[in-house]
């Protein structure tokens, strides 16, 4: 029996997310690939080919994310393997701190290692960071420290830990038992979160563009200088069609990596031989410098005027400077509307894409499945990009909207609400949704009563994340028209950076830590949020 | 009163309910026994609407169920692993039959109390379904299958998942509580014990069919079918290949003038008796219940009464 209700809901339930996708995302990045692969992408295409820039960028993006994740994983194996052996609670700790780099946004984390280079007389002289690989090496492996920590470290847990002490009492060293019992069982996870880490640096953005300095590029950072810098739009669409096709491969790599999912124990047993004391005080060295160093001394630059302290950077954040168009107060409000209207589009549109991906029929459920992982490994670049080229006439001129904010920020959130919600529906055992309807409930009701309470709880965390990540968008927020109204917090950052002079510079650091405690405000409520359904689901 | 008329459901070309008839009075508990996998389970849901009947009828108080969907049948069911709501609390729980059928909120208030009162868990209203033990989860599952009336209630292996000394005490106190809902009810379960231990009847289901119906201690007593004997525990099956015979346990006795000798090849001590099994000269091995010890490797003879032999069909 299905009543005209229903068929309705059946329908906004599929239209509204596929429409949304279709416009502003397929759409623009149609338009990119009708773009370079045009007749003036081609000719693009072959100039640079023939001047060498392609390979020099390819060449360049390709080894940076190698040795950015050959360090990340050397870094940050060992804290793993130390999460792995500490208790719940102090487990959930650990991972909630070395989280909070990875959730920073980039232009801040950018800001930071600026602000610790110029402390620590890094950025001239015998041995210089400023503008050289290393700085985004450093900033990668900060980055991504939390993503090895977690995943491996959560997975080793699961691990049964007799099997290490076996090896031991038959003679093994500490590490012939790491080599040849630890690690070829830890080689799932950690393949697949090496392969997540590469991709991350592989389409690092902001991190290139303001430490890399100008004379470096990969492919994310030539499209924006191709469209922004030197508005030559067919190649920077050349370059963004040989980003499309590198993500393309890359996702399909990581998807399949991720999908050969860990057989652990259920009620793993902990190693009994304790880390040696030397050993976790190395550890805990490492993360302190490497996590805490650039997060301290950027607080300590913000409130730092010539010798003394003071907090006169950030009272100078309300006035006027030449280099922006409007004061950074103002962006900083722009970004709290931007985040809050974003997150709503992105819960509403990623909330309905999660019940089609769990309920629809076969081939909507392929379909969404594809076009919401896209757009999370697909550069926000490209994004931000393909707006720019395929939104800007009638009759769907939205280049110049206040709009073209917030839905480029809900693309961005919106996989982070669906791989959040998906899961949680997915758990939800049938036998609820056919208790329910034997105790009365109607098929709609069901749906009301059971999925949609149980969903929103996913929701809740989803959301926060799409929260915190229009709080730091950058990478397609950098291609929308620079206008009053339209200045976002990291945007203004972006351009204080860029500008020499050491008051701008102080204020500049003031920005990034209010962005930086506006977007762990975000993270600690979606924490708190998670484990308290913990218990419960 | 239930009837079940020639009910058959497939699954692709699988017959899991091959044309099964069954009557449940008004305020009858049958136990439905059967190995895993003959279709017992896939019974109960048709029953309830939840899996789609190929042919036949179910038919509650003179009306066909068939063609409705759960929502609108009025049969009450318990989950294998209880299926408690986990967003909501214990009162929710149990209240949300109530609120389907439109009940205002002080009756539902009342009738939640009052079933918690029941299953003897009175003040739970607002507990976290997290918090529950398996025990009291089972309680608030029953309570919340019994709240809206049902006609018939479903239990689906309702003591599966919890353990042994648990799974005695709840058999001993569902057939109480379920004369007090005077419902009619099915309890599907594979453990012969808990069958005899809640059922008014005892049905045996094998291969999607009904094999046997009847009282427990007819069933028990005169099984159909070597394979039902087994079934109920039954361990001493003759069969020389053209007639099957059950010896019960209970119809030997030590006499020196008995008519079968037989040697002692083990001895186990239980419930106060002793499990005695014995090798015939003809190499047949027989387990018997006798009230007195005998040592192993003893000679002895044994008298059998002949009406506890069963001819096996």
């Amino acid at each position: 029996m299905v009543t005209v209700t229903s068929r309705l809901t059946r329908w906004v339930t599929v239209l509204v997310p596929g429409a949304f996708l279709a416009l502003f995302f397929i759409y623009p990045v149609v338009s990119v690939l009708g773009r370079g692969l045009g007749r003036d992408g081609l000719d693009a295409f072959s100039d640079l080919a023939s001047s060498g820039r392609i390979r020099d960028t390819i060449w360049f993006t390709v080894w940076q994310a190698v040795v950015s994740t050959a360090i990340t994983v050397a870094v940050a194996l060992p804290a793993a393997g130390i999460v792995a052996r500490l208790s719940g609670r102090r487990q959930r700790l650990v991972r909630a701190l070395v989280t909070v780099p990875f959730v920073l946004p980039t232009v801040v984390v950018a800001g930071a290692f600026e602000g610790l280079f110029d402390r620590f007389g890094l950025d001239s002289g015998a041995i210089r960071l400023r503008h050289t690989v290393w700085a985004v090496l450093l900033a990668h492996v900060f980055f991504n420290y939390a993503v090895i920590v977690r995943a491996v470290g959560s997975y080793w847990s699961g691990l049964d830990g007799r099997l290490e002490d076996q090896a031991r009492i038959l003679g093994a060293s500490r590490w012939q038992t790491f080599r040849e019992i630890t690690l070829p069982r830890l080689r799932p996870a950690l393949l697949a979160s090496s392969a997540i880490v590469f991709l991350f640096s592989f389409t690092s953005f902001g991190v290139v563009l303001i430490l890399g300095g100008p004379r470096r590029s990969t492919i994310e950072t030539e499209i924006y200088r191709f469209a922004v810098t030197r508005s030559d739009l067919s190649s920077a669409a050349a370059m963004a069609v040989v980003q499309l096709v590198a993500v393309l491969a890359l996702i399909m790599v990581t998807t399949r990596l991720e999908r050969r999912r860990p057989v652990t124990v259920a009620q793993p047993q902990r190693a009994s031989l304790a880390v040696t004391r030397r050993w976790l005080g190395a550890n805990v060295l490492v993360a302190m410098l490497l996590l805490g160093a650039p997060i301290g001394t950027l607080i300590e630059r913000s409130v730092s005027v010539g010798d003394r302290y003071g907090l006169d950077n950030y009272r100078a954040l309300g006035e006027r400077v030449q280099q922006l168009p409007a004061p950074a107060t103002t962006a900083l409000w722009n970004s709290l509307v931007f985040a809050v209207v974003a997150t709503s589009i992105a819960s509403v549109v990623g909330m309905l894409a999660s019940v089609v991906v769990v309920h629809g029929t076969r081939w909507l459920r392929h379909i969404f499945d594809l076009g919401l992982t896209l757009p999370l490994g697909t550069s926000a670049v490209t994004i931000g990009f393909g707006i720019l080229i395929a939104l800007d006439e009638p009759p769907l001129d939205l280049r110049t909207s206040w709009w073209i904010v917030p839905i480029a920020h809900a693309l961005v959130g919106i996989p982070f609400v669906v791989r959040s919600v998906v899961p949680v529906l997915r758990a939800i055992d049938p036998s609820l949704r056919e208790a329910a309807a034997v105790l009365g409930a109607a098929p709609g009701r069901v749906r009301r009563e059971i999925d949609v309470p149980i969903g929103l709880r996913g929701l809740v965390v989803g959301a926060g994340f799409a929260f915190a990540v229009s709080l730091g968008e950058f990478g397609a927020t950098s291609f929308i028209p620079r206008r009053a109204d339209l200045l976002t917090a990291p945007v203004a950052l972006f351009r204080l950076l860029g500008t020499p002079g050491e008051q701008l510079r102080g204020q500049a650091m003031a920005l990034a830590v209010i962005i930086m405690v506006m977007v762990a405000a975000a993270v600690l409520l979606i924490e708190s949020a998670r484990s308290s359904n913990e218990g419960s689901i | 009163m239930l009837e079940i008329q020639a009910l058959v459901v497939r699954y692709g070309d699988v017959e899991a309910v091959s044309g099964l008839s069954l009557r449940v009075a008004a305020d009858e508990t049958v136990a439905l026994l059967g190995p895993s996998g003959c279709g017992k389970s896939t019974l109960l849901r048709a029953i309830a609407g939840l899996e789609p009947v190929a042919a036949g009828a179910v038919v509650l108080d003179g009306v066909n169920l068939v063609d409705r969907a759960p929502h609108e049948r009025g049969v009450g069911m318990m989950f294998q692993h209880h299926a408690l709501f986990p967003h909501r609390n214990v009162a929710a729980n149990i209240e949300f039959g109530l609120r389907m059928a439109g009940i205002d909120e002080a009756s539902r208030r009342r009738r939640t109390s009052e079933l918690l009162e029941l299953v003897d868990l009175a003040g739970y209203e607002r507990r976290d379904i997290a918090t529950l033990s398996g025990g009291e989860a089972q309680r608030v599952a029953l309570a919340r299958s019994l709240a809206p009336n049902p006609r018939v209630l479903l239990l689906d292996e309702p003591f599966g998942s919890l353990d042994r000394s648990l799974r005695d005490r709840l058999v001993e106190e569902l057939p109480p509580l379920l004369r007090i809902a005077g419902v009619a009810a099915i309890h599907v379960t594979h453990d012969h014990a808990e069958a005899f231990g809640v059922g008014d009847r005892i049905a045996v289901m094998t291969d999607g069919e009904l094999a046997q119906a009847g009282r427990p201690e007819d069933v028990w007593s005169h099984p159909v079918s070597a394979a039902v004997a087994r079934f109920f525990g039954h361990r001493n099956i003759v069969d020389d290949g053209e007639n099957a015979l059950l010896v019960r346990s209970d119809a030997a006795s030590i006499d020196p003038s008995g008519e079968l000798e037989a040697v002692v090849i083990r001895v186990r001590f239980c419930d106060g008796a002793f499990v005695v099994r014995f090798r015939t000269g003809a190499g047949t091995e027989l387990e018997f219940i006798l009230g007195e010890h005998v040592d192993v490797g003893a000679v002895v003879r044994l008298r059998l009464d002949p009406d506890r032999q069963i001819p096996l069909p």
